[in-house]
């Protein structure tokens, strides 16, 4: 019958389809990117590049969409550094025994942010150099050139993050591969701290290499801070004559030099030239901060803008200042925008200074305020006024009596005003938006003076030193006074709140001593295995085949 | 006996003018002289009834008949019955009596005559002529066309329950034929023209549908039988049904008892205890709750383990409460492997098969439901008042109080946040259905309107459902019909916000909802303007809007040549569109903050369905065989865009002004996903006795790795109807014995698309002032990637015991889950936290019951109970197969996953109390004090390390079960639904005395330990009292729960009341939802996920259904 053959033709249409369908199940995503599709051109890795150094941007911004500001944990729970206000990581500055531990989310979100930057620069690198289909045309420059400096900032960028790592917790996993699915590990091994650091150093030199003086597009890692950082790592190494010679290799660079006289956006008004360059406005090499080695870039309501959280983290809650039941302050542009206090500078820190010195003026270090009217508020409101006071009267900030366990949320607390800074049509707004300078010629100085220090030439210590001092109208030092604490003295006074603290004193084998001594809400708790972060749980956990070893002294 | 019942020996023959089978042809008359061949053509030619008694006239021969002599009906008969003992009577002309000439045919005389005289009366009222003059029968029968038309007699009766009470409302219809009634508010009908030979079936719903043949009779009386899962009740099974005494693979349906008169916003809601096995959770509260469905435990660690849901056959990607529960005809849940395995890749977490109502052959019904109900909350926790916080706050962190914070405590004048966030709710719906038949055609048609007030201010919710279900068969092979439902869904508003550290649980008391102009504060904290207002969202504009057309549309061709093949084609095409748009303004802390902040999104879902189903349906002799064989196509689309803009110039124009914000970020999203399915089924039934279902299908699915796309799923059923063996005795107390045994592999296809690409996500900079785009590594991907797949073994035993009066079905299940789509983390080290993988294997096994049992049924009094249980135990089997030195399966302790544990367990440090005071020696050695949280050295090394965390209960339950008691009297009703949960233990969070430092948020009043109040129950308040070593431990607490789910009384005003009204059926009821829940839980609510949300409702329920 007819009708039957229809059905057999029919039934087997249904199952003969497929064949020719297979390929309607193949996935063409049209919204989604590949590191095969991206890593194509010089342009993509560029774009590669970008999403790296915004990764590595995070160190000022709030962790993991939070408010908890991620360079608390390398510059918190020092000397000069201390919790005023319980929050993220402040609470292991401020309770080491029992918050330094591997369920800690402040440490273990930094552990896996520091080895996220780490991946995304292997990706980079191995794509670069595994690849042979790549179009290395584009910009000015010729196709090895554009492919070495594309290597170079992601090698610079990978031994930053190692940086962090060996200095947070010594030994670690070194990973050098780009992850795939085919190469999960469960049994990744620490390495030790000094390969990681012939790593770096190996990376560092390749990058400053093929690294411009001055970088291109504002943000990028220049030639003289992978050579800060080389000179750092040679500390660390206790190699002072290498120290030397990559500090020396910044400091001679005529495109380097200190600020050393008024620039910029301010200065007509009243200021010191220290404070000149963290001015919005100012901070880029662009706008005249010769003494810019690195600064980062931030913008408010632009994609890709970020957020920097450093003021909020810092400065004062002076609004909640508080005479005779009446808070007289305003957010205003002039105080910088709101702060919520998390960290202070202790008290230590504040009184480290001669009176004259720049870097402890008013400008450069808050400890008064000026009652003001609603003209010099605006685009804030005119500031209350408590009983007995009028405008124009001084409210004095107090540190007489420091920061401790039972005496913290301090509201009247100086602060540092290298962040000051805010949006002037949202003074409530927590996050700043101004370009910072992270790396500046005037550490390389100091670690140059460390060096000339640790290789017996005081003298020249003491000459490298006053150059730094003399900038700030500190009186000079004689040869004598030269020793390490001096040193690690001086660096507070010109970067406090600006340096890792905690590495430097760690380098210097004086965080223990000199936390214990300065810091008295936590400081005065901290123990030898504090020295190192635990290695987080769910790193040890995850490593399933392979016992990953814990830091000494950490359950 | 009613007199019009007719006796047995009385035929009533219609003759048909041409024999339709073309037997006898009228013109060909052979000349028989058998008297029953003379009637016939009689009859045909003189379009006559005739009444007899057969046995009289049977083997009667006369003598003469020549039809063409004669001159009317009347000569013919004189001549014809003549030389018999047999006389007749003609009435009206067409309607003649052939009787015997003695006293017993006198007397049936009388009784035919009695009987055709009612049926002429009924004629006559119909009519209102009345012919009693003879024919001039000459021009009768040149006038007399010889058509195709049944000559029939009228048929009337009543139908009644078993309680004797009227029905209103049976459909009635004439088997075959679309001519069909209903009863009336007497419970009687009457059919006209009815073929003596045909059978009436009778339908209600909740009722066992009966067929009865007229058998001549012009009077019936039908009783019908409650429906209580009858033995022969059919059964949606997926591509098709089955009788419910063939199935061999595991189906629960959903008692209708669950889907009427009680308040269900979805079907979710009617399922919840219903069938054994199928948990129902509410996650959370609210005007639209958020439900959770999982079928037989969890198989899966990572993928999805929501059922399938298939609606009219088509697998249904919308949201369940799009779907009207008014419309919804029969639930049906396919659980074990032999059911499940014609859905394949997506089968393994069972199937919900859901059917919609259709329209039914007879007169056009209208009906109305609708209900209104008020919404209460169940349970508060009692958080601390302003007073009670100021106090906590003193004695925890005195230096961090503020001054607007002891401003307002000394004022008295402190906020009740929840309080504020709450209102009394309401929901109300309306339903209204025609339905009904005519020609070829049914149709159902809905409209439905529900509208919910939730407890929570500016929580609500409006659905407006159309349903158009039609069905016409255009030739006697070839039927065309529609599933078609649009819907629009409104929720727009913004509720206040219950979670988070902006949440009503967790805001500082000692604030200051509205400002001094009685607005709303935009800073409720005077001194923290980090918080917002918690009902900031009640300010925002806001637009929340889906519409979504869901039509599926087939064909039916019915081979004519060959019985029982056919041919059907669906296509079915859901398409839905979401639109959300929200501005806050400067009112509020986000929009002060930014300037105005608008984020606007759109979104199009569409999928596509092509399904060809070749089937054969043909019992031979005892063999039943049923073949079905699948090729589909499917095709899934969403794709989006999204708007989010901030520093906008002024408020005025919302969103409108959004090219004037300063920053405007636009947003896409795609993605598609497709699948192609290939299965046949066979289904063999021997003489009802033996089973047999063979089913295999092969699935190719876009979203897995290259080499991995397609699957295969056998599976093999068997059943025995061992009560219908010859062998079986015929008394038996058990009444019906049937076992079934199924076996067979299940998929799931468990992830989205593009899960196979490694990719990178988006993460910009800037360089000086502009946008330097960014990427970073985001995703590993997996080549082979492939499906998750589920071996299940199901034994079943279905039963009935006192002619079924109990019954019942019984299941054991082991399933096994291997190559799981496990989201697993990995080292952070790789710099990306986690990957999808096939690996490691689940187990599940289960025992589940259910049973109906009918306690009382005398007469006016009934009283039934439906119930079922499910006991069920989980574990992971195997995770990435990496030993130990011993040998044994390392566990992940970073995902908490445990070989031998259930997939969700708790694990953590194990809070054993407060340190006491005497304890002071032994806490020191912990570095802690009395008054701290005491925290179990589990291995007793003096240190608490990660070595102590345990295993602290599981989240899924061990054991759930559901119970239905109606008992109803006369016209009223009572059911009660209860609803049980067991062994399910989770972290009460609520109580949590994390209130930030600074004691920046509120927690609940608690029995605080202090040297004067030494108590075990809660530790000290003092900032590291939760700790110890640098630890803290979770509060858990027993989340098992019974629940009286619903009461609901009903009346049926029915029957005397509604006389005379044209309303034939009106029904009240009131519902109770949720009045009591026992509970050791001292959260908000045990089913709830989120306890610091919207609290769950208990609702006092008013409903209405009529219909004429």
């Amino acid at each position: 019958m007819k009708l039957i053959q229809k059905i057999i033709l029919l039934t087997s249409w249904i199952f003969l389809v497929p064949g020719c369908s297979e390929d309607w199940l193949n996935e063409k995503p049209p919204h989604l990117i590949t590191t095969e599709s991206l890593y194509a051109t010089y342009e993509g890795f560029e774009t590669g590049l970008n999403g790296l150094y915004a990764l590595v941007r995070e160190e000022r911004e709030g962790r993991d969409g939070t408010n908890y500001l991620r360079a608390d944990v390398f510059m918190n729970g020092t000397d000069n550094m201390v919790t005023n206000h319980r929050d993220g990581f402040s609470r292991v500055a401020e309770d080491w025994v029992n918050q330094n531990n591997p369920f800690n989310a402040d440490i273990s979100s930094t552990f896996t942010w520091l080895y996220r930057i780490v991946n995304s620069a292997n990706t980079i690198i191995n794509q670069a150099t595994s690849r042979d289909d790549i179009d290395w045309r584009g910009g000015s420059r010729g196709e090895i050139e554009n492919k070495n400096a594309v290597l170079a900032e992601a090698k610079a960028l990978r031994a930053w993050a190692y940086r962090h790592l060996t200095f947070g917790w010594g030994d670690v996993p070194l990973n050098l591969e780009e992850s795939l699915g085919s190469n999960i590990k469960t049994d990744w091994t620490r390495t030790d701290v000094d390969v990681v650091r012939n790593q770096m150093k190996s990376d560092w030199i390749f990058a400053q290499q093929h690294l411009d003086s001055e970088p291109p597009i504002p943000g990028k890692i220049s030639k003289g801070a992978v050579q800060h950082y080389l000179s750092e790592l040679y500390l660390i190494q206790n190699k002072p004559d290498s120290v030397l010679y990559w500090a020396d290799q910044v400091i001679n660079n005529p495109a380097y030099g200190l600020i050393t006289e008024r620039y910029g956006v301010r200065s007509n008004e009243p200021g010191v030239p220290f404070m000149d360059m963290f001015y919005d406005g100012n901070s880029n090499r662009e706008e005249g901060n010769k003494e810019a080695l690195w600064v980062w870039q931030f913008e408010y309501e632009t994609i890709g803008g970020g957020g920097s959280i450093m003021r909020r983290w810092h400065t004062s809650r002076y609004a909640d200042i508080s005479i005779n039941g009446v808070r007289p302050l305003q957010y205003t542009l002039e105080r910088g925008g709101r702060g919520v206090t998390r960290i202070s500078l202790t008290k230590w820190a504040i009184d480290n200074y001669e009176p004259q010195d720049d870097r402890a003026s008013n400008f450069a270090i808050r400890k008064y305020f000026i009652l003001r009217d609603a003209t010099e508020n605006a685009p804030a409101s005119a500031d209350r006024l408590p009983p007995g006071y009028q405008y124009g009267d001084t409210i004095f900030l107090k540190w007489d009596e420091d920061i401790s366990a039972n005496s913290r949320n301090r509201v009247d607390w100086p602060f540092s005003r290298k962040y000051d800074s805010t949006i002037e049509t949202n003074l409530q707004e927590a996050a700043q938006y101004n370009d910072q300078v992270y790396l500046r010629l005037a550490e390389t100085y100091l670690l140059k003076a460390e060096a000339q220090f640790l290789l017996g030439a005081t003298e020249d210590a003491a000459q490298t030193l006053n150059i730094i001092r003399e900038r700030s109208h500190a009186s000079p030092i004689p040869a004598d006074s030269v020793n390490i604490d001096f040193i690690l003295d001086e660096r507070s006074r010109e970067l406090v709140f600006e340096e890792h603290r905690r590495y430097t004193l760690l380098r210097t084998g004086k965080w223990l001593e000199r936390v214990r001594r300065y810091n008295h809400n936590g400081g005065q708790l901290a123990t030898e295995r504090d020295r190192l972060f635990p290695i987080p749980q769910s790193v040890i956990d995850a490593n399933l085949t392979e016992e990953m070893t814990q830091n000494p002294g950490f359950n | 006996m009613k007199k019009g019942l007719l006796l047995p020996w009385v035929y009533v023959v219609m003759f048909i003018s041409t024999m339709s089978f073309g037997a006898l042809p009228m013109n060909e008359y052979d000349n028989k002289d058998d008297l029953l061949h003379i009637i016939r053509d009689i009859s045909h030619r003189y379009n006559v009834h005739f009444t007899y008694d057969r046995d009289i006239v049977e083997n009667v021969v006369v003598e003469e008949y020549t039809p063409d002599m004669y001159r009317d009906v009347e000569d013919a008969l004189s001549d014809v019955l003549a030389g018999t003992h047999l006389k007749y009577v003609l009435l009206e002309m067409k309607y003649i009596i052939i009787y015997q000439d003695d006293e017993e045919g006198m007397r049936s005389l009388e009784q035919m005559v009695e009987v055709l005289e009612k049926i002429l009366d009924q004629k006559k009222e119909k009519r209102r002529v009345v012919y009693l003059e003879k024919l001039e029968s000459s021009i009768h029968l040149n006038r007399l066309k010889l058509e195709k038309h049944r000559i029939m007699l009228n048929v009337s009766g009543t139908v009644t329950d078993q309680a004797g009470e009227p029905l209103i409302g049976v459909n009635v219809l004439v088997q075959g034929t679309t001519m069909g009634t209903a009863t009336d508010i007497e419970g009687r009908f009457e059919l006209q023209d009815v073929n003596e030979n045909a059978t009436l079936v009778f339908s209600y719903v909740g009722y066992q549908t009966q067929e009865v043949p007229v058998n001549g009779r012009s009077s019936i009386s039908v009783t019908m039988v409650e429906d209580l899962q009858t033995l022969d009740e059919v059964v949606v099974v997926g591509y098709g049904t089955q009788k419910k005494s063939d199935l061999t693979g595991t189906v629960a349906s959903v008692g209708s008892e669950r889907l009427d008169n009680v308040p269900n916003l979805d079907i979710a809601q009617a399922i919840q205890g219903a069938v054994p096995g199928v948990m129902m959770q509410t996650s959370s509260a609210g005007a639209a709750p958020g439900e959770v469905l999982m079928i037989r435990g969890r198989n899966s660690i990572r993928a999805s383990n929501d059922p399938l849901i298939v609606v009219d056959g088509i697998p249904y990607g919308g949201q369940l409460r799009d779907i009207n529960p008014n419309d919804v005809k029969s639930i049906e849940v396919l659980k074990d492997a032999s059911a499940a395995a014609i859905y394949g890749s997506r089968g393994a977490n069972g199937v919900i098969l859901v059917t919609t109502k259709e329209g039914e052959q007879g007169k056009a019904r209208i009906s109305y439901d609708g209900y209104y109900s008020i919404q209460q909350f169940t349970k508060l926790p009692e958080l601390m008042n302003g007073e009670e916080f100021y106090k906590f706050k003193l004695e925890r962190e005195p230096d961090a109080i503020t001054e607007s914070e002891k401003r307002i405590y000394e004022s008295g004048q402190w906020v009740d946040w929840i309080d504020l966030a709450l209102r009394n709710g309401y929901s109300m719906q309306h339903n209204l259905t025609a339905s009904g038949g005519f020609q070829n055609t049914q149709y159902y048609i809905s409209g439905g309107l529900t509208e919910v007030q939730g407890l929570a201010v500016n929580d609500n919710y409006k659905r407006i459902t159309t349903r158009i279900n039609l069905d016409t068969k255009i030739a006697t092979w070839f039927t065309l019909g529609t599933r078609t439902q649009l819907n629009f869904d409104d929720r727009s508003g913004i509720a206040p916000t219950w979670d988070g550290d902006q949440g009503v649980f967790w805001m500082n008391p000692l604030t200051r909802a509205y400002d001094d102009n009685g607005d709303l504060t935009i800073f409720p904290w005077d001194d923290d303007p980090y918080f917002r207002n918690p009902l900031m969202g009640t300010l925002a504009d806001n637009v929340n809007k889906s519409y979504q057309v869901v039509t599926n549309n087939y064909a039916i061709v019915d081979f004519p040549f060959i019985e029982g093949l056919q041919y059907r084609l669906n296509t079915g095409i859901r398409f839905r569109f979401l639109d959300q748009m929200t501005y806050y303004g400067r009112n509020t802390q986000v929009g002060l903050n930014n300037r105005g902040d608008a984020s606007l999104s759109r979104s199009k879902n569409n999928s596509t369905v092509i399904e060809n189903i070749l089937s054969y349906n043909r019992q031979i002799g005892r063999h039943n065989l049923f073949f079905t064989a699948v090729y589909s196509f499917e095709d899934y689309k969403s794709n989006g865009e999204s708007l989010s803009a901030q520093g906008f110039p002024h408020d005025i124009l919302t969103w409108y002004s959004a090219a004037q914000a300063e920053l405007v970020v636009p947003g896409f999203s795609y993605s598609s996903t497709s699948l192609i399915s290939q299965m046949i089924r066979l289904n063999y039934a021997y003489d009802s006795r033996y089973l047999l279902t063979l089913t295999g299908r092969r699935d190719g699915y876009s979203g897995f790795g290259q080499e991995s796309k397609w699957g295969l799923f056998p599976s093999l059923a068997l059943g025995w109807n061992i009560s219908n063996e010859g062998f079986y005795p015929q008394n038996a107390v058990l009444n019906r014995l049937k076992l079934r045994i199924s076996y067979g592999l299940n998929g799931n296809q468990g992830v989205g698309a593009y899960e196979t690409i490694s990719r990178l996500s988006a993460n910009n900079l800037v360089g000086s002032t502009s946008t330097l785009p960014g990427y970073i590594p985001s995703r590993l991907g997996e080549d082979n990637l492939g499906w998750e797949s589920t071996r299940n073994l199901n034994i079943g035993v279905d039963f009935g015991f006192a002619q079924d009066r109990f019954q019942g079905d019984f299941n054991y299940y082991l399933s096994n889950t291997f190559d799981l789509l496990l989201g697993r983390s990995i080292s952070p080290v790789h710099g990306i936290t986690s990957i999808t993988q096939n690996i490691g294997q689940t187990q599940n096994t289960g025992y589940e019951m259910s049973i109906t049992s009918r306690n009382v049924n005398a007469g006016r009094f009934r009283w039934v109970t439906s119930a079922n249980a499910a006991l069920l135990k989980n574990k992971i089997v195997s995770l990435y197969g990496e030993l130990d030195e011993d040998g044994n399966e390392i566990d992940d302790i970073a995902n908490q996953w445990f070989i031998g544990h259930p997939i969700q367990v708790n694990f953590g440090y194990v809070w054993d109390g407060v340190w006491q005071l005497d304890e002071a020696e032994e806490a020191a050695r912990y570095g802690t004090q009395p008054g701290f949280i005491k925290i179990k050295d589990i291995n007793n090394d003096g240190v608490i390390s990660a070595d102590d965390r345990q295993i602290i209960g599981q989240n899924d339950p061990k054991f759930m079960w559901g119970m239905n008691n109606t008992w109803s009297f006369n016209n009223l009703s009572l059911s009660v639904f209860l609803h049980g949960v067991h062994g399910v233990t989770k972290n009460n969070v609520l109580k949590s005395d994390n209130v930030y430092t600074g004691v920046r948020r509120n927690t609940t009043r608690k029995n605080w330990w202090t040297p004067e109040n030494p108590n075990n129950e809660w530790y000290m308040n003092h900032i590291d009292a939760h700790r110890m070593q640098g630890v803290g431990a979770n509060n858990y607490e027993d989340a098992s729960f019974i629940r009286i789910k619903d009461i609901s009384l009903s009346y049926d005003l029915g029957r005397s009341l509604l006389r005379n009204t044209g309303i034939n059926k009106f029904q009240i009821y009131l519902t109770g939802r949720n009045l009591f829940t026992i509970t050791d839980w001292e959260g908000l609510d045990p089913e709830l996920s989120g306890q610091r949300n919207i609290p769950l409702q208990k609702e006092f329920v008013f409903g209405l259904n009529f219909g004429f």
